[in-house]
């Protein structure tokens, strides 16, 4: 079943029953949350974006500031410096567009939905939140693993020596 | 009162999926805010005076012990905060016998995440406004 023909069912095709509707209160809690979202999105991603270009802006003056001491940066120690931050950015890229794209969802499609009425569109819209949410969870999950594998490793070698 | 059905199971498993995840990020958050609480209870003397030892930290003993403890504190209460209105939200959207979710729990829940969200941004921009002001300052006092 598409979204199109989802909206045009209203929900009979799946089986639902034409029971609890969302109320007023509900809706703009819902909206509310969503629109407070949507500027902690805007201003985090303006925050991230001064603080990765900061460094690539140092790059420039670092490696003037060589030269003029007369210890220059050589053309291989530039490209060595903008392959390690390009190399670092592509790391951040891969591991935060996913979250971004779903949070923007949530705080994009929400709204658009409950204004519009469309069934489809708001549950598209919570289901991009329940994705971000599971995202940072399971990340946090494996970044906790990865620090007790590292401290068990540190306390066996120290134990070893 | 709108169309929105909240019978649709994949409105549920959207809202009920969200919530489980939010408490279990709320339960690590306060278990680890916890955990740097107690370490920080026990050995904070004892960190601000080896970390003082540091060039790059020797400002640290010139603020002193208490305010610096002080600091810690408002900092981890913040995100102790943040990790309570998580776990609010994931607490509240519980889906009934009937797999739905009731219009007070979505209230109830979305008021909670629309409070996290606010007081992040207010972090965010508090972050941004000490971030820009602090090298300000700095350039200022040297002037």
């Amino acid at each position: 079943m598409t979204t199109d023909d989802y909206i045009l069912d209203d929900g009979a095709g799946l089986g639902l029953s034409r029971g609890e509707t969302l109320s007023a209160g509900a809706a703009a809690a819902i909206a509310r949350a969503a629109r407070f979202g949507k500027y902690y999105l805007y201003a985090l991603l303006a925050y991230l974006a001064i603080s990765l270009l900061t460094p690539l802006l140092g790059i420039g003056a670092t490696a003037e500031a060589f030269e003029e001491a007369g210890d220059g940066l050589g053309g291989q120690d530039r490209a060595a410096m903008l392959g390690g931050l390009i190399f670092v950015y592509a790391m951040i890229l891969a591991l935060y567009l996913y979250p971004t794209i779903m949070f923007w969802g949530f705080t994009h499609k929400t709204p658009a939905g409950l204004a519009a009425d469309a069934q489809a569109t708001v549950v598209e819209g919570l289901d991009n939140l329940r994705s971000t949410v599971k995202y940072i969870g399971v990340f946090t999950l494996v970044v906790l693993a990865f620090y007790a594998v590292a401290a068990a490793l540190i306390v066996a070698v120290g134990l070893a020596q | 009162m709108s169309d929105i059905q909240l019978s649709d199971p994949r409105l549920v498993r959207a809202l009920v999926g969200a919530a489980k995840w939010s408490r279990i990020l709320a339960i690590i958050s306060l278990v680890l805010i916890g955990l740097f609480s107690l370490a920080m209870l026990l050995a904070f003397g004892a960190i601000v005076a080896m970390l003082s030892t540091q060039p790059q930290f020797a400002g640290l003993a010139a603020i002193g012990t208490v305010p610096l403890a002080v600091l810690f504190g408002v900092y981890l209460a913040i995100f102790a905060y943040l990790a309570y209105l998580g776990l609010r939200f994931g607490t509240a959207l519980r889906a009934d016998r009937d797999r739905v979710i009731s219009n007070a729990a979505i209230e109830e829940g979305f008021g909670h995440l629309a409070r996290f969200f606010l007081v992040s941004l207010v972090l965010i921009v508090l972050g941004f406004v000490g971030a820009l002001a602090v090298p300000l300052l700095m350039v200022s006092s040297l002037g």
